[in-house]
């Protein structure tokens, strides 16, 4: 794994997630921009990978429909983003 | 993936739907009618400076800085 840092991994998260919410507006109005939908499909399939892996190592990103818990239940494990410390 | 449907889809579509079908601007626009440029996606930022600059694209980065706003002032 090449990201160790939870911070590191969180922020890029947030780096390909933006990017592919902007494609999205874009391709909204520009459906047939075939070099727009490729971008964004790559970066889709990145930011997939990327929340899987940060699911692996961290625990759950959200709190519902995305990935089992482990026994106990690790939603509720912290920190919660009030009690960063990483 | 299939990139074969793409391209049927496309050859079917091509003829009333090409990539952009909307001119950038109108080609002749008519008075007392607004109109919006009509945008075309050429370059992105890195991902990094687009989360801080809050768009992807570079046509459409330009924060407000008052000093430069002044009536009639063309950019």
């Amino acid at each position: 794994m090449k990201h160790h840092d939870r911070e590191a991994l969180l922020r890029q998260i947030q780096e390909v997630e933006f990017a592919t919410l902007e494609l999205n507006l874009y391709l909204d109005t520009h459906p047939t921009d075939n070099n727009a939908l490729i971008q964004y499909n790559q970066l889709s399939n990145q930011l997939l990978m990327l929340k899987q892996q940060y699911d692996m190592c961290y625990g759950p990103l959200l709190n519902f429909g995305f990935s089992p818990s482990q026994y106990p239940f690790r939603w509720i494990e912290g920190p919660w983003p009030w009690e960063r410390q990483y | 993936m299939s990139y074969q449907a793409t391209n049927n889809q496309e050859q079917m579509t091509s003829a009333h739907y090409h990539i952009y079908p909307i001119p950038f601007m109108p080609l002749y626009p008519k008075l007392a009618n607004a109109y919006v440029p009509y945008q075309r996606f050429v370059s992105a930022f890195p991902l990094s400076e687009a989360l801080e600059k809050g768009t992807l694209f570079p046509e459409l980065y330009d924060p407000y800085v008052p000093e430069n706003k002044k009536w009639g002032e063309v950019k």
